[in-house]
């Protein structure tokens, strides 16, 4: 089942999602090749007497993949159906390659658009083959029968939808995933310039999910298909799309970029949620994450919490950040440093962050991973250029962990540019009385993670000969520095 | 793979003839059957030379029925005149019952719909009702007298809740205010006729048996009239039958893969109910073709309604010069309304799909 050339797609010059002659240029040879494919221009709509939409203006590009997402009723299915023509709005217009939707016969409509609802179900036994053929209507006419050219066409898209197998199954005895590949199938039978989905991959299972949605995406990437498509799944959204729109009560409250418009400020004020945004580390795509123990989107973070001294819930359990269940102790106020880097202190971070320990890290690179985590989790960084050797910045750096409670330093590698957090670390034990440094490591070396020539090495063998105490993981570390801290509280007591 | 099904589907074109021509066969066999029995026996070769033959030396042929001769000449009265406009226009009717039952089940997707669905036929009762009482002796759109007074009933039934239904929806008629107001209409109208038949206790008779239909009145009269409007809107419709098919996925979906959904609701309303009050306005209300033959009629050919609606015409047409043949025989020489039979067959066939159904699920 390859997927074929690029040019199998296209029939006698109208191919999925290619220039149609027909439509485009309609003989007006001094205009320009028009790139915008829709311009939603102060689309204002209401059922009855609810504003669903009020002064929608974007403009889609051909080519795009566009998501819309937003909260439930903001207004993001009946932006879709505005622009298909389907509703027409009650003031402002949407054209599509120039062309007012609303004043465009139906079958018009369905050769330049393909629509996808949410939930499409009949009681009549339609094979799949007749549905994708059902996609051919808008290219029929009445009194003929289908052609060689509308088999070829369903042929072509079961083939790329991978459904050509489902091609004698009743609809109704597919499986979501199957179904929606049938249905796009259909979509693809109209050769549109545009396809309108909403929520594609709602009801389906991950794999089935990824599966749709890679077909979108090689649909708009090697097909030039033009797509708008609902989604809910911000990080979906996020991974697929080109553009994010983001809706709110009907209105534009974002359009750009995926990173530019699923900020968490963006997030938070739109969906009242409080979340955390952070870079893929491989694909360079923001995703989103929802703090788990946050109950209430106008409560205090973990850190005011934890100021606030006596705001522990009734709660027993709670589900860390890190991924495991953890009974929720008493966690004294302190402060701790961690010195750590390219990924390896965000367990840790995320830990002492839901205990609302007062977290301080560095010295980091701007940009580094820990650094973005850091920030997310809103604790405070000692942070060097990207990308260069810290340099004076350790001299911050053992003032702070000379007034920490204690500092940790992950299993991070060593090399030239950060060696002189390791300097900084024993110069600060040689000025004070009690080694108040932990190393987290399964050996008293550096074993693998030394990229100094060995320099780095003898600096960590001092440390631990000065007193710094080895854990083999960061939940020792975190149970030592539970110690530490009431340790700490008690001596307060005492005095 | 695909190709092999693919191919498969675009050699459509002989299977549909290979459908059609056992469907015909079918509907000679049971035309001829229906011309033979009845409360005077005629074998089927003697209904064929009756129908084809100019007689003529009468005096040189005779029947054997039973004991006695039948004269040829009187065979060939019983068939021509009799027996002829008779399963004719059970043929029609049938088909039209039938036709407009996969039309409105299409159109309205929902596979419980029938013909009577939105008003049509309760408007024909309380026309032909008033027609009976009132001595209406009026002609309307090719007939007259009571037909004329049932006709103009169901077309007036089904535009008002057709309108009903458009002002509910800001002038877009939704097809769940179509059924809901076809409902509401149907019972408001039958209370009418309850009345009327409690009023005028003297017609009560007479209009319960135009209520249970029959075919009873059948002559050559109607015959043009009626096939005329069901040829007509049964030939539309078929031109309409790929819109049907869109429409059976929901009148958005069938908008957006470039049916005009109002448009297309419109017109297959009006012609299947054009064709339904034409048959009615003639033989009363006969029940459950409508919502049989259809589902009869997907079970051999499949849902594809550009086949279904041709298939089920002339399944319906069998089926209900079949059910008039027995309705005329079974207690020869009295005659029971046709609409017993129907209904004898439909329910229970009716229950089984019901039954299969939920097997499947």
């Amino acid at each position: 089942m390859s997927l074929g050339p690029v040019h199998g797609i296209r029939i006698e010059g109208t191919g999925i999602g290619g220039t149609r002659v027909d439509s485009e240029s309609p003989g007006n040879p001094g205009d320009p090749i028009p790139m915008v494919k829709v311009r939603v221009h102060g689309v204002t709509f209401a059922y009855a007497s609810r504003k669903v939409l009020s002064g929608v203006d974007i403009e889609i590009q051909k080519g795009d993949f566009l998501a819309v997402v937003g909260p439930n009723g903001s207004g993001k299915s009946t932006l879709l159906k505005v622009i298909s023509g389907a509703l027409r709005p009650i003031a402002g217009s949407v054209l599509v390659n120039g062309k007012e939707v609303t004043r465009t016969s139906h079958k018009t409509r369905a050769q330049v658009m393909a629509f996808l609802g949410q939930m499409e179900h009949t009681d009549f036994p339609f094979t799949a083959l007749d549905v994708v053929l059902l996609g051919r209507y808008c290219h029929q006419k009445r009194f003929q029968k289908e052609t060689p050219r509308d088999l070829s066409a369903a042929r072509r898209a079961m083939e790329l939808t991978q459904s050509s197998h489902l091609a004698s199954r009743p609809i109704d005895s597919l499986s979501g995933g199957e179904r929606q590949r049938v249905l796009i199938a259909r979509a693809l039978a109209q050769e549109p310039e545009i396809l309108l989905l909403d929520e594609p991959t709602t009801f389906l299972d991950i794999s089935s999910q990824v599966g749709i949605l890679n077909l979108l995406k090689r649909l708009n990437e090697d097909y030039h298909m033009t797509i708008i498509a609902v989604f809910h799944d911000l990080n979906l959204a996020s991974g697929y799309a080109r553009k994010v729109l983001m809706l709110d009560a009907g209105r534009v409250y974002a359009f750009g970029s995926p990173a530019e418009v699923l900020t968490e400020r963006n997030i938070q004020n739109v969906y009242k949620t409080r979340a955390i945004v952070q870079y893929h580390p491989t694909l360079g795509l923001p995703y989103v994450v929802f703090d788990p123990t946050e109950e209430n989107p106008t409560a205090p973070t973990s850190h005011d919490k934890a100021t606030g001294g006596t705001t522990e819930t009734a709660e027993d359990l709670h589900i860390d950040p890190c991924g495991g269940i953890r009974s929720k102790q008493y966690w004294p106020q302190m402060r701790i440093h961690v010195v750590g880097g390219g990924g390896t202190a965000t367990e840790l971070l995320h830990a002492l962050a839901a205990h609302g320990i007062n977290t301080t890290i560095g010295v980091l690179n701007i940009g580094d991973s820990d650094w973005m985590t850091a920030r997310s989790l809103k604790i405070g960084v000692i942070e060097a250029p990207p990308f260069s050797p810290i340099g004076r910045e350790v001299e911050r750096l053992e003032e702070v962990v000379l007034e920490a409670d204690y500092t940790v330093v992950t299993e991070v590698p060593f090399g030239p540019g950060n060696l002189p957090n390791l300097l900084a670390l024993r110069s600060a034990l040689e000025r004070s009385a009690m080694p108040k440094v932990g190393l987290i490591g399964d050996e008293n070396t550096l074993s693998g993670r030394d990229w100094t020539e060995g320099l780095a090495t003898s600096v960590y063998r001092d440390l631990i000969t000065r007193g710094c105490r080895l854990f083999p993981d960061t939940n020792a570390a975190l149970d030592y520095i539970r110690t530490v801290g009431l340790r700490k509280a008690s001596r307060h007591c005492a005095i | 793979m695909s190709r092999s099904m693919i191919g498969r589907q675009s050699v459509g074109k002989t299977s549909s003839t290979l459908i059609v021509v056992p469907l015909v066969v079918l509907l000679g066999i049971t035309l001829i059957l229906g011309m033979g029995l009845g409360s005077t026996r005629i074998p089927p070769m003697m209904v064929l030379k009756a129908l084809f033959d100019q007689p003529e030396d009468p005096e040189m042929l005779s029947v054997k029925v039973g004991a006695m001769d039948l004269p040829y000449d009187q065979a060939v009265l019983i068939v021509r005149a009799v027996r002829l406009p008779r399963v004719l226009l059970a043929a029609v009717v049938g088909s039209a019952l039938a036709m407009s039952g996969v039309a409105f089940q299409g159109v309205l997707a929902n596979p419980m719909a029938d013909p009577y669905v939105i008003g049509v036929s309760a408007g024909a009762a309380l026309g032909a009702t008033l027609g009976m009482i009132l001595g209406f002796d009026r002609s309307l759109g090719g007939f007259s007298a009571v037909p004329a007074a049932a006709f103009a009933g169901s077309l007036a039934a089904m535009l008002g809740v057709y309108l009903i239904a458009s002002a509910a929806g800001r002038g877009k008629a939704s097809v769940m205010a179509l059924l809901l107001a076809g409902i509401s209409m149907s019972t408001i109208l039958s209370a009418f006729v309850s009345l009327l038949m409690v009023l005028r206790r003297a017609r009560l008779e007479k209009i319960f048996l135009w209520l249970m239909g029959g075919l009873s009145n059948a002559d050559w009269r109607y015959l043009p009239t009626c096939a005329g409007y069901v040829i007509f809107a049964g030939t539309f419709l078929c031109l309409y039958s790929r819109d049907l098919n869109a429409m059976a996925f929901g009148e958005e979906v069938a908008g957006h893969l470039g049916v005009n959904p109002e448009r297309a609701k419109g017109i297959v309303v009006f012609l299947a109910s054009l064709m339904t009050a034409a048959s009615v306005a003639v033989t009363g209300l006969i029940g459950f073709v409508g919502l049989l033959v259809p589902h009869i009629t997907r079970f051999i050919v499949g849902p594809d309604n550009r086949r279904v609606l041709p298939a089920s015409g002339l399944i319906g047409a069998s089926l209900l010069v079949g059910a008039d043949t027995i309705a005329r025989t079974i207690m020869a020489p009295a005659e029971i309304p046709v609409g017993i039979i129907t209904a004898l067959i439909g329910g229970p066939f009716f229950l089984f799909l019901l039954y299969r159904e939920k097997r499947v699920v």
